[in-house]
């Protein structure tokens, strides 16, 4: 969808308008969103943030909207800074921020380590190769069951499958997860 | 057990891992898209109003030099003068009249003399066709019967089972005792002779999962010892008892130390192996060789296999958080992943909290305290290879293949100058994930020295998750140490373990 597209839309109805924003970028946000907040955040939690993303969305439709541009990295640079501000405020209220004095400013610049980011983001892409050579259905039952924390039933209902044919299949894929990834040196 | 989830690795993924997540990304139900919608519009009309509302506020200027002026306009709604006059005259008449209400209630006191009447008054009365009767050594009957609101009839006869000092006394006294002291012989004590286990529930009601908290001995002559897993022993003496409530006749033992009432239970005859301590089902005293044996396997079982899942992380992943960077040593070595670019790989040593290690044969020692001698020897030998002494920290050591097993980076562990270090770049993350079993460990196949264990286990750390797997283990008693250890892990469906546990009879 183009902004040319989505201006026209809000000029028809801005509440069908939306509504088709929701149901066509939703998942999409949710992704992104989910993918910053699963280690600190609920499900409620997400959900809230992807509300704020489509109310920013929303209100950049109509406000401050650049013509002929693909909607979809606009939604994806929102959804990104806006899970960033929603992580960093949920940590916030976990450890009881308080302001930092000088002395620990060293600490906190000294937080981001460049190797460690390379290295994660290597082994990310080598785990992510290994789940994709399992094949269809595995794949997706592995990435549900243990990054989208579904279970069974509702995974079963995605891949049209009953819930114990998933759980039999999640435990031999983890199995030959955990193979593949011996054969490639990852757990030593 | 809890343990990192690989999956966390996935977590603020680049734009193109990023593409390949939301691919697999569940639907949204439509619930869940008409709840996000109705919220997003929620926010938007609040947002919205705000910005048109700040556009449209003329009223309020502002100058260069950051003066400020103007009038900011409240809006009130009219009625909400009305609201807040009738609420005032609502709470003013009500400091009135419960202050009246409270002065008259005080007023209508008698003098009678001087005397304070009591504060509160008891009037004791038995209730009709109840009868008292208790028996005590010498055989004369005491009964305790009540009545209760409900109308069921609550009779209680105690066997008091005291001492020949205590017995003479009761018998030219005529009174009964209750606790203390040491027994003489009883014919009902007689009857729960022998030894029990003392178990206490881990999930809620006490079963076969339940965990040891000591030994009880009971004496024919009414005394009993108590030994509790800390090998601490008390003793005292058990009066047996009986309880009717609503018609139904219970049998209790309660045990005492020097007269004070210690821990005690129901006994019920359907099931004599055991005796039900409290009113909930978090404990019980189980006594019969098999059931106690079964018992000393589960216990024995679970420390191990738990262990099991213990140690193999710690020993896959390079004893993770147990390296001591302050003693380490750095060689540049051909990295396999990054097209064999020179790179320095920092090896460690091992120490602190109990992991001492300083050889392969340290780490196979440490196996050995949950693998048999066979096991073990059928287990691999943890990777590692040996550096030349003449090498320094520092140095590049050249390979032949670094892109073979054998290659350095890929190694676990070296032997450098006589010490073990540990591998602290390559790839290491966190285990797959093993949960503690929420439902009791089946115990089969019981000789002198060995029996068999299945073990409901799951995959990942969602303790809610259904089981979908079960761990067939085999124990046997090393002869090189006299101590129990695995023999045997293989892994079967859950299906396995349910028709074990459903032919399991305790």
């Amino acid at each position: 969808m183009t902004s040319r597209e989505l201006a026209d839309m809000i000029q028809d109805s801005p509440a069908k308008c939306h509504k088709a924003l929701v149901k066509e970028y939703g998942r999409y946000v949710y992704a992104i969103v989910y993918n910053k907040l699963r280690g600190c955040g609920t499900n409620e939690d997400v959900e809230e943030c992807v509300s704020d993303v489509f109310a920013d969305v929303f209100l950049k439709c109509e406000f401050d909207l650049s013509l002929d541009n693909d909607v979809k990295y606009l939604i994806g640079t929102i959804a990104k800074r806006k899970a960033i501000d929603r992580f960093r405020s949920l940590c916030a209220r976990a450890n009881h921020m308080t302001d930092a004095d000088e002395d620990d400013i060293h600490e906190l610049v000294a937080d981001f380590s460049v190797d460690d980011h390379v290295d994660r983001s290597e082994l990310r892409r080598v785990l992510l190769d290994k789940i994709d050579e399992l094949g269809e259905p595995d794949s997706t039952i592995l990435i549900q069951k243990f990054y989208y924390n579904r279970n069974s039933n509702e995974i079963a209902k995605s891949v049209s499958m009953t819930a114990t044919a998933v759980r039999a299949r999640c435990s031999r894929a983890m199995n030959k997860l955990r193979a593949k990834l011996v054969e490639v040196g990852i757990n030593g | 057990m809890k343990m990192n989830n690989i999956f966390d690795i996935l977590e603020n993924a680049e734009d193109d891992s990023m593409e390949r997540l939301t691919d697999k990304c569940p639907e949204i139900t439509d619930a869940q898209l008409d709840r996000i919608l109705a919220m997003s519009e929620k926010k938007y009309k609040t947002r919205k109003k705000e910005i048109t509302g700040n556009k449209k506020d003329n009223n309020i200027k502002m100058t260069e030099n950051s003066d400020v002026s103007g009038v900011e306009h409240s809006k009130r709604p009219t009625w909400a003068v009305t609201l807040r006059i009738a609420a005032s005259l609502v709470l003013v008449a009500g400091v009135a009249i419960g202050s009246t209400v409270m002065l008259r209630r005080n007023s209508g006191i008698v003098n009678d003399g001087g005397k304070i009447p009591p504060a509160a008054t008891a009037t004791t009365t038995e209730g009709s066709g109840t009868t008292h009767v208790t028996t005590n050594s010498s055989g004369t009957t005491i009964k305790n019967g009540t009545t209760d609101k409900n109308g069921s009839t609550i009779t209680t006869v105690v066997t008091a089972v005291s001492t020949a000092k205590d017995a003479n006394k009761q018998q030219s006294g005529g009174t009964g005792t209750s606790g203390g002291g040491a027994a003489v012989s009883s014919e009902s004590v007689k009857a729960y002779a022998g030894k029990w286990q003392y178990q206490i529930a881990t999930n809620g009601l006490v079963d076969v999962s339940s965990r040891d908290n000591g030994t009880v001995i009971v004496n024919e002559d009414g005394t009993y010892s108590y030994t509790d897993t800390n090998g601490y022993t008390s003793s005292g003496k058990v009066e047996i008892s009986t309880e009717e409530i609503g018609g139904t006749r219970l049998t209790t033992v309660n045990f005492y130390v020097g007269g004070v009432y210690q821990f005690g239970g129901y006994y019920d005859d359907s099931k004599p192996y055991e005796i039900n301590i409290g009113n909930g089902g978090t404990a019980r005293l189980v006594r019969g060789d098999d059931i106690i044996k079964r018992c000393e396997y589960q216990n024995t079982a679970y420390e191990l296999v738990e262990k099991y899942y213990k140690m193999m992380p710690i020993i896959k992943f390079r004893f993770h958080g147990y390296l001591d960077l302050n003693d380490s040593v750095t060689f540049k070595i051909a990295n396999p992943y990054s097209n064999g670019q020179i790179e320095d790989v920092t090896f460690a040593r091992i120490s602190g909290n109990g992991f001492e290690f300083d050889s392969i044969e340290d780490i196979m020692a440490y196996r050995r305290t949950v693998y048999s001698e066979s096991l073990a020897k059928r287990e691999l030998v943890p990777k590692y290879k040996t550096i030349d002494d003449s090498y320094n920290s520092g140095d590049q050591i050249p390979e032949a293949d670094p892109y073979s097993e054998d290659g350095l980076y890929y190694q676990s562990f070296i032997i450098y100058r006589g010490h073990l270090y540990a591998n602290t770049v390559s790839p290491a993350m966190g285990w797959l994930g093993h949960v503690e079993p929420r439902e009791p460990i089946v115990i089969t196949d019981i000789t002198s020295n060995s029996f068999r264990a299945y073990y409901p286990s799951l995959t990942g750390e969602f303790v809610t998750e259904p089981y979908t797997g079960c761990d067939i283990v085999d124990f046997v008693l090393d002869p090189s140490c006299g101590e129990w250890r695995m023999n045997s892990l293989t892994i079967a469906d859950y299906s396995v373990y349910q028709s074990k546990a459903a032919e399991a009879k305790y």
